[in-house]
């Protein structure tokens, strides 16, 4: 079976390793990004399978950095879980009508459950 | 020439008792019939000639009028008529004397008012003339009356004129108000009031006295410096109809109900804004004043800016919510090496290492849902949170939340007893939010429960308000402490040993939430017999209401 393809992008260095440790060891291939605009960058060089994006992070928010991926062709269609520390309504219904997936407050979840939900949003597309 | 002398007896008689009755007669006519008029002369001045004699007898008829309007005022009245000299009616010149400051009309304090500010307003002049026909403001005749009066000299700094018309009679008063300081100092009582308005107007805090409608009769000079507006601009108007009026009606309904009807002082927080157009808060004092017979005859207000102190106190909440977000960064980390620890993948672990970081991992945890808290109470207090209301039914909410806690139940070995009244109508809820209170009350249940016991919940429509009770026979509450137990971070002394999980913060965020929303939350609770806590939500339902941010994770 063909490794999924999946960009992180946090701007924290702790928690991008743990992320990056997890999502390997579950057998994905991991791109990274600091920031939302090597993020961008990196998207459409990438075309990840999967985009788990942070929202606060310098250069470039992860919200500009959706909506911007949102403008492209094949970015219209990529897919993203926001995975942000901040809880916001407001942002909750940006995020959704930006497409993204789901919103999860990474301090919420164990790590498990977020790699099960990754898996299962690949399934169902 | 004998029979003479008598003669001329009777003749100076009869001529003394016509001169008399002549003198009578002259008197008779000049002043009229009523005793009142004796008082004219007693009161008026001394400026002779036949003008006087002539305004006594004008005058004569409609005394009555003049003086009902004019014997409760402390001012000089000085009467003139158009063309003519001085009359004094009353007041006192020189120290000599002032009238009693007996209990003042509200209106007639108005009326000066407005007379003084109108005296270089011509608009306000016109505003008066429309307002009655009786009188109207001239200008200039004071100097006059200065000039005429010449048995004292009147030292006053201001003068406002007003004609008063009755029918035929055209007079002119002159109403001088007694600013020079030579007179101040004669005269004690203007010394008590000197003294007053130099503490009035000493202070910072905006003070104002209004009549029973909210007209404002007096004003200190920090309503001047706090609002913008001068004091000549304020008086006469009602109380906050230039700054004030930005609060939602119900605001305004409530403070008149506390201070006219229940005759109370309120107290409240309010939004001003001043002339120059920048937007101020204010705490708000208004004490209604009452006569013997308990009703109100004037409002005193004192208002403070309290502008920097809540934007002192907002900021310090921000601060807090700020520290909690950037809080969650490093927890998260904590929480997810612990998590790859455990699941051996950096390792098999030896039995001692899982147990210890176990307990890393459950007290990393509870630092995230106490940040959790943290972040929710501020959003409570910066008034940030957001209510997303429909329609939904209330019991199967709580059978939802009940469900989520089958396994603490398990756990506990508790009963739970759960009986919902049939015909519960939907309400207009925030699931979200009715959660959170259902699973904060029901958990406190489950939590300070002794093992084996049973806890009841019951759902009741009632007239006003559907009442969720959650009944257990665990710690209960001791008395002292019964009125923190709403407060943040509080944890009853009886229980500090057995519950070492949560924030604190639960009962404090269910009782502000069902405090915003209309409800209320309360309890019933003996120590070592039980706790009955009780849930009030309006049939009412709640109000959708905008924020920032959603209270409860999403």
């Amino acid at each position: 079976m063909e490794k999924k393809k999946i960009l992180i992008v946090e701007d924290d260095v702790a928690l991008l390793n743990v992320l990056v440790e997890k999502f390997t060891k579950e057998g994905y291939k991991v791109v990274t990004a600091k920031d939302g605009a090597v993020g961008l960058k990196t998207a459409f060089l990438e075309r990840p399978d999967m985009i788990l994006l942070d929202i606060i992070m310098p250069v470039m928010d992860g919200m500009t950095m959706l909506q911007r991926l949102r403008k492209d062709e094949w970015g219209k269609k990529a897919a993203v879980i926001l995975l942000t520390n901040l809880n916001s309504a407001e942002k909750v219904s940006d995020a959704l009508e930006s497409g993204a997936f789901d919103y999860l407050v990474k301090a919420d979840w164990f790590l498990q459950d977020i790699v099960d939900k990754v898996g299962n949003r690949l399934k169902k597309k | 020439m004998k029979i003479k002398s008598a003669t001329v007896f009777i003749i100076v008689i009869v001529f003394s008792i016509f001169l008399i009755l002549l003198d009578g007669i002259i008197n008779f006519f000049l002043v009229g019939r009523n005793a009142q008029d004796a008082r004219i002369i007693n009161y008026t001045g001394y400026i002779g000639g036949n003008t006087q004699r002539l305004v006594k007898l004008q005058l004569a008829g409609h005394y009555a009028e003049v003086e009902k309007l004019t014997k409760d005022i402390d001012e000089l009245i000085i009467g003139l008529v158009k063309g003519s000299k001085a009359l004094r009616l009353q007041g006192a010149v020189d120290g000599a004397y002032i009238t009693q400051m007996q209990k003042v009309s509200a209106s007639w304090i108005i009326l000066k008012q407005k007379i003084a500010a109108a005296k270089n307003n011509p608009a306000m002049v016109e505003d008066l003339v429309r307002e009655s026909e009786n009188y109207f403001t001239v200008t200039d005749n004071a100097v006059l009356a200065e000039q005429n009066f010449s048995e004292r000299k009147i030292n006053t700094a201001e003068t406002t004129q007003l004609i008063f018309t009755f029918s035929e009679l055209s007079a002119l008063f002159v109403i001088a108000y007694r600013t020079n300081k030579r007179f101040v100092k004669e005269d004690k009582l203007v010394d008590e009031l000197a003294i007053f308005k130099a503490a009035t107007d000493g202070v910072s805090e905006h003070i104002i006295f209004t009549d029973p409608e909210g007209v404002v009769m007096y004003a200190n000079k920090a309503v001047e410096l706090v609002t913008g507006y001068s004091v000549k601009e304020v008086v006469g108007k009602k109380a906050g109809q230039l700054w004030g009026k930005h609060m939602d009606k119900g605001f305004y309904d409530e403070m008149w109900k506390t201070i006219k009807k229940d005759k109370r002082v309120f107290s409240g927080i309010v939004k001003n804004i001043r002339k120059n157009g920048e937007s101020y808060d204010a705490a708000i004092d208004i004490s209604p004043i009452l006569d013997k017979s308990g009703e109100p005859i004037f409002f005193v207000g004192i208002e403070k800016d309290v502008t920097k102190d809540i934007a002192l106190d907002r900021s310090k909440t921000e601060f807090v919510s700020l520290a909690s977000h950037q809080l969650r960064t490093p927890l998260t980390a904590i929480r997810w090496y612990t998590e790859l620890l455990l699941n051996g993948e950096a390792g098999k672990l030896a039995k001692k290492q899982a147990e210890y970081l176990g307990e890393v991992s459950g007290e990393t945890r509870r630092m995230i849902e106490l940040v959790n808290s943290l972040l929710d109470v501020s959003r409570m207090e910066l008034g940030t949170f957001e209510i997303n209301s429909e329609m939904a039914d209330v019991c199967g909410i709580l059978e939802s939340v009940i469900k989520d806690l089958k396994p603490s139940l398990i756990k506990s070995k508790i009963d739970l007893e759960y009986t919902c009244d049939k015909e519960i109508p939907k309400l207009l809820v925030d699931i979200k939010l009715t959660s959170f209170i259902f699973q904060n009350i029901l958990s406190n249940a489950i939590k300070y429960s002794r093992e084996r016991g049973v806890v009841k919940v019951e759902v009741k429509l009632l007239e006003k308000d559907v009442r969720v009770s959650v009944a257990d026979k665990g710690l209960g509450i001791p008395e002292k402490q019964k009125k923190e137990i709403f407060t943040k971070f509080f944890r009853a002394d009886n229980v500090r040993i057995k519950d070492t999980e949560g924030s604190g913060l639960g009962l404090y965020l269910v009782k502000t939430i069902l405090g915003s929303i209309g409800g209320e939350a309360w309890f019933e609770s003996k120590e070592n017999v039980g706790s009955t806590f009780y849930v009030s939500i309006p049939l009412t339902g709640m109000k959708d209401r905008k924020g920032e941010k959603s209270i409860i994770k999403v």
